[in-house]
């Protein structure tokens, strides 16, 4: 059976790898580890680099800080680094294992070029990871923003390979895939919606997050369940030495963050909630409708950590978000994302850490008129998820890091119900029940340095998707009418897809500032959104692979040349990739997707394919850093029953994409940012022809996106002042300015044909935008 | 930005939250519209159909297909023969010389319930490189049994709605709602045409659901109010739902990408050829008990 056949190569797999490692285990040797974290805050600092100095030799700190490297007995020089800390020598005669934590001192000025010049760290040079980008939340911040609201999504939308989906909203397009392609985590909860008011702000308050990483389709093995993008950000984790607090009061929220240790350096917490209130201003209106709206939402991140022992270190997260609108008391909606994470890092011994995860997940919707009012109702939707995962790092010698584990989801979606209210309801009750399923996945990867020349990673990923009853499905015809059905009882695993997910990386150093990279990586997506509209919206439900619906595979070769120059002031990068989609999931035209027991029938499969060349010059440090970045890319899709089955260019194929991030700090209190974008128009459909049907024009519509929106481009600018840092004072005051498209640019949102009601016969365009200039003012304080 | 309730029910639902969600955004950003020039081909024709077998009006209409931005209407199609086969019977359809391009039957054709039509064209220049189309169509049963109609003003929508009282006959369904007021027609174009199909309301008793609205001007006491409730097939309800998602001002959350709105004619044509038929409930405004 497939199965047993799937158990047997992962075996094999097993096996070969512990041969390649055992090959180094040598007697005599000892382990050198520990954690690594910031010496103000007691922060880990995941990604910190170990460099033994002289023998070409290293390792990096774990996405919990902590670092292993085995050696010979003997003297060593062991160099810690991390980018914006100054750099720690420690000399360290290796005759037993030994647990060396250290902290890393942030540089104090970002101004003192000096300081850092001396840790170049070329990590993007040397990372075994290509297509990654890190942000930090210090670099989120120093973005203009929309409206004063700082948003990390935002912040990534201007990297190479990312777009945005509609302006000023936070659903985004990896490499030309669609914003569901995307796995978004926070703190290892999947986060379905991260929109905040039909998506224009992110569910993430930037001042709770420490970092964000973006995968592009190259997953490590750990991750997987989405072919475009892992999304992975980090919540703070609380100060560990003091108590300390942030926040800020802008033109549409205020936020406030605190943090610090409830046993000092053993236990800390962190707690950040931002609340809008620009409906506050509707009840100084005279429109008694608007004045009796409400139209809000808030978000809460709370964190708590402890160190148990030298071995154990428990982690509880949890963010809790909502929006809320109400037209007048007639009508009612809110949604939001709830999620719990638990973890429990473990060290078995010096060489194989653990940590193991908990989280539990709900997004739901709620609208509808309440009882009491004429054509009362209630429409609920909710998608909920249970995950345990087990991932180990195991660090068996200086020249392999392997990692681990296992994961398992319960997914319980439910696609909604709709009923009449009241004692004389006008609408009777439409349900659609709910879709249980199990999403599995085990993995191993190895690191491997093979000389001072290659570093090869390679990795396998086995995941299963088993649908479970209740439930009944439909079989449809080819123009997606129901022609059968068929019932399985509660609990029944009625339907299994197993895959293979390999991913290979390899790189080439060819000096010290110097590599080539290549990859190759596949990553199957079970579960996708029930969605064909341009910007989403919170309505839109999940449904899951089912006998009916393949999963969706995702192929993606990539390469790429980076470079740094200066001591790494200057990364430079070139990558270029293809990746191909089968099975890629489309909707029939006019589909009705919403409150459909029948969606499936909607639901169209064929193929994508895109490919792309991503250029980036990143300047790390001195008075101006920031980023120029330009990707060239096409992505297609083909699809029987749609556009005559003829290749089209997907909705977020826009060939040319060019941003320039640039930050300048004038002196120590005073900096100014600049971006701009530039972007192709949107591929959209026009109308070519028309004819009369019962007295309005109908349109006659081209090929399948073969016309484009104008290009869109757009220049923001912001002004920061912070006062001094004073070492009698803590509190902080800071105020930024800042101005969203500067020069008025009128990008279209949205271009509509609409039949002329003064002239019957005539017919015309109208655009349709959103942000004009938009100048915002927020004020920050620190203490 | 405008926006038009026409649709009953569920299309209620959707629309309200879309009004709604527009409103919350317009008053947040400050979206604006502007009249926009634009270039699109124009060699492209096609026969587009209008063709309708009720007991009241039998028409067929042809015509060509003009570019979008055309200031003409698209031109009409003249000298076809139009024939429509029933019942083993054939029935000619002369165009109308008032109205160039609309044929009408010189015999009623009959339209009990269940009857079959079959519809031929043959044109007398090729049109898309066709000249033979060919279409066929049923008239469904409408079991909806009608208690009566309301017709009320509610000031909060500065409309007025009328509202169905029925017994809703279990499974699927599909009904479309035109009113005339005093014998002139209100419902005059596809935009305005209230359809829906019964996934709400299915078996029900319908206690005065909204199925047309009309703005404040419209309507007057004393109008007499008729309320014309066709059960239309499931393919002629998407046909039309699809048209008037067609017409309607797209929105980036919601909409999906335009495309081409079904047709029943063979040969590439467009347009639909139906049958269908409806049950007249009228009322007066009289003034007492029409507001809420």
């Amino acid at each position: 059976m497939k199965l047993k056949y799937l158990t047997t190569v992962f075996l094999s797999i097993l096996l070969l790898f512990s041969l390649s490692v055992s090959a180094g285990e040598l007697k005599g040797n000892f382990t050198i580890s520990g954690y690594i974290s910031d010496s103000t805050s007691g922060e880990s600092l995941p990604g910190a680099t170990v460099i033994v100095s002289g023998i070409n030799k290293g390792t990096v700190a774990n996405g919990y800080g902590f670092y292993s490297i085995t050696l010979p007995a003997g003297g060593y020089t062991l160099k810690y680094s991390y980018v914006g800390y100054a750099g720690l020598m420690l000399d360290i005669s290796l005759n037993n294992d030994t647990t060396v934590n250290i902290e890393l001192n942030p540089s104090a000025e970002k101004l003192n070029e000096v300081e850092i010049t001396g840790q170049a760290l070329n990590e993007n040079v040397t990372s075994s990871q290509m297509s990654v980008n890190t942000i930090t939340s210090q670099t989120i911040r120093e973005i203009p923003s929309l409206m004063g609201e700082v948003d990390l999504i935002k912040a990534l939308q201007l990297l190479p390979g990312v777009k945005f989906v509609a302006e000023g909203t936070s659903g985004f397009s990896v490499r030309g895939s669609s914003p569901d392609q995307n796995l978004i985590l926070l703190d290892e909860a999947t986060i379905y919606n991260a929109g905040h008011l039909m998506g224009f702000f992110s569910v993430f308050n930037n001042d709770a997050v420490t970092s964000v990483q973006l995968y592009k389709g190259d997953l490590p093995a750990r991750y997987g369940g989405r072919i475009a993008s892992l999304v992975d950000i980090r919540m703070k984790e609380g100060n560990r030495k003091q108590f300390h607090g942030q926040g800020g009061i802008g033109i549409i929220s205020s936020r406030l963050t605190l943090e610090g240790p409830i046993v000092k350096n053993k236990a800390s917490f962190m707690v950040a909630g931002r609340r809008t209130y620009a409906d506050l201003f509707l009840k100084l209106s005279n429109d008694e409708s608007l004045k009796n709206s409400a139209l809000y939402f808030y978000d809460l991140n709370a964190k708590v950590n402890w160190d148990i022992n030298q071995n154990n270190r428990v982690f509880i997260s949890g963010y809790f978000g909502k929006d809320v609108f109400k037209g007048s008391s007639q009508f009612k909606m809110d949604w939001g994302n709830t999620t719990g994470t638990l973890r429990w890092n473990h060290l078995f011994n010096k060489k194989l850490f653990s940590n193991f995860t908990f989280v539990a997940s709900k997004f739901n919707y709620n609208l509808g008129v309440p009882e009491g009012n004429l054509q009362a109702f209630l429409w609920q939707s909710a998608i909920r998820d249970y995950n345990l995962k087990g991932d180990f790092s195991w660090f068996p010698n200086a020249n392999n890091t392997i990692t681990f584990g296992f994961t398992s989801t319960y997914h319980d979606f439910f696609p909604g119900i709709f009923e009449g209210l009241g004692e004389e309801a006008t609408f009777g009750k439409y349900f659609i029940p709910d879709k249980y399923s199990l999403e599995s996945a085990v993995y191993i990867s190895n690191q491997q340095s093979i000389g001072p020349l290659f570093t090869i990673k390679y990795g396998l990923r086995v995941s299963m998707f088993n649908n479970i009853g209740i439930d009944t499905v439909y079989q449809y015809n080819n123009s997606g009418t129901v022609v059968d059905s068929t019932s399985y009882p509660s609990g029944a695993f009625y339907n299994t897809y197993f895959n293979l997910e390999p991913r290979i990386g390899l790189i080439f150093k060819i000096t010290e500032t110097s590599s080539v990279k290549a990859s190759y990586s596949r990553n199957v997506q079970y579960l996708q959104q029930a969605s064909n509209s341009t910007a989403g919206s919170p309505f839109n439900i999940w449904f899951t692979s089912s006998p009916k619906v393949k999963p969706q595979i995702g192929d993606q070769i990539a390469a790429g040349y980076f470079r740094n120059f200066r001591e790494s002031m200057f990364e430079t990068s070139a990558e270029v990739y293809y990746k191909f989609i089968k099975d890629a999931v489309d909707f029939r035209d006019h589909a009705d997707l919403l409150l459909n027991k029948y969606i499936e029938g909607e639901i169209l499969e064929g193929r994508g394919y895109g490919y792309g060349i991503e250029l980036m010059a990143k300047k790390t440090r001195g008075k101006f850093t920031g980023w120029v970045s330009y990707t060239w890319s096409r992505v297609f899709k083909e699809i029987e029953g749609i556009n005559h089955g003829d290749p089209y260019p997907a909705s977020y194929d826009r060939p040319n994409d060019f941003s320039i991030i640039v930050n300048y700090n004038v002196t120590r209190t005073i900096s100014l940012a600049l971006n701009w974008i530039y972007l192709t128009g949107q591929p959209v459909t026009f109308p070519v022809g028309k004819y009369k049907y019962l007295n309005n024009s109908v349109p006659v519509y081209s090929e399948r996106n073969s016309y484009r929106f104008p290009d869109y481009h757009r220049l923001d600018l912001s002004f920061t002042w912070q006062q001094k840092a004073n070492p009698k004072k803590r509190w902080r005051n800071s105020v930024n300015v800042s101005v969203y498209n500067v020069y008025n640019r009128k990008n279209p949102w949205m271009i509509n044909f609409l039949n002329d009601p003064d002239h019957p016969n005539q017919t015309y365009a109208e655009m349709i935008y959103l942000f004009g200039i938009i100048p915002s003012v927020t004020y920050n304080f620190s203490f | 930005m405008r926006n038009k309730i026409t649709n009953p029910l569920n299309k209620t639902v959707q629309l309200s939250v879309r009004l709604l969600l527009l409103a919350s955004v317009a008053f947040y950003l400050q979206s604006c519209t502007e009249r926009i020039d634009i270039k699109t081909d124009v060699e492209f024709q096609k026969l587009a159909v209008e063709g309708n077998i009720t007991p009241e009006h039998q028409y067929v209409k042809l015509q060509k297909t003009s570019g979008y931005f055309s200031q003409e209407a698209p031109p009409a199609i003249d000298n076809a023969t139009v024939s429509i086969s029933s019942g083993g019977n054939v029935y000619l359809l002369n165009e109308n010389p008032e109205e160039p391009g609309t044929y009408v039957p010189d015999d009623t054709l009959p339209t009990a319930p269940g009857t079959d039509y079959k519809l031929t064209i043959d044109l007398p220049e090729p049109v898309g490189g066709e000249r033979h189309f060919e279409s066929e169509t049923v008239m469904p049963t409408l079991n909806v049994v009608v208690d009566s109609i309301r017709v009320i003003y509610r000031g909060d929508f500065e409309h007025w709605i009328i509202k169905l009282y029925a017994y809703e006959p279990p499974g699927p369904d599909y009904y479309m709602f035109n009113a005339l007021r005093n014998d002139t027609i209100l419902t005059d174009s596809l935009s305005r045409i209230g359809i829906t199909d019964d996934r709400l309301v299915d078996g029900m008793y319908l206690p005065g659901i909204y199925v047309l609205f009309f703005n404040k001007d419209e309507l007057a006491i004393g109008d007499t109010v008729t309320l014309l409730l066709s059960g239309i097939s499931k393919d002629y309800f998407r046909f039309l739902d699809e048209a008037q998602q067609e017409l309607q001002p797209n929105v980036p959350f919601f909409s999906g990408p335009p495309a081409n709105v079904r047709s029943n004619i063979n040969n590439g044509a467009l347009g639909y050829f139906s049958a269908y038929s409806s049950i007249h409930t009228s009322t007066i405004i009289d003034g007492s008990g029409n507001w809420e």
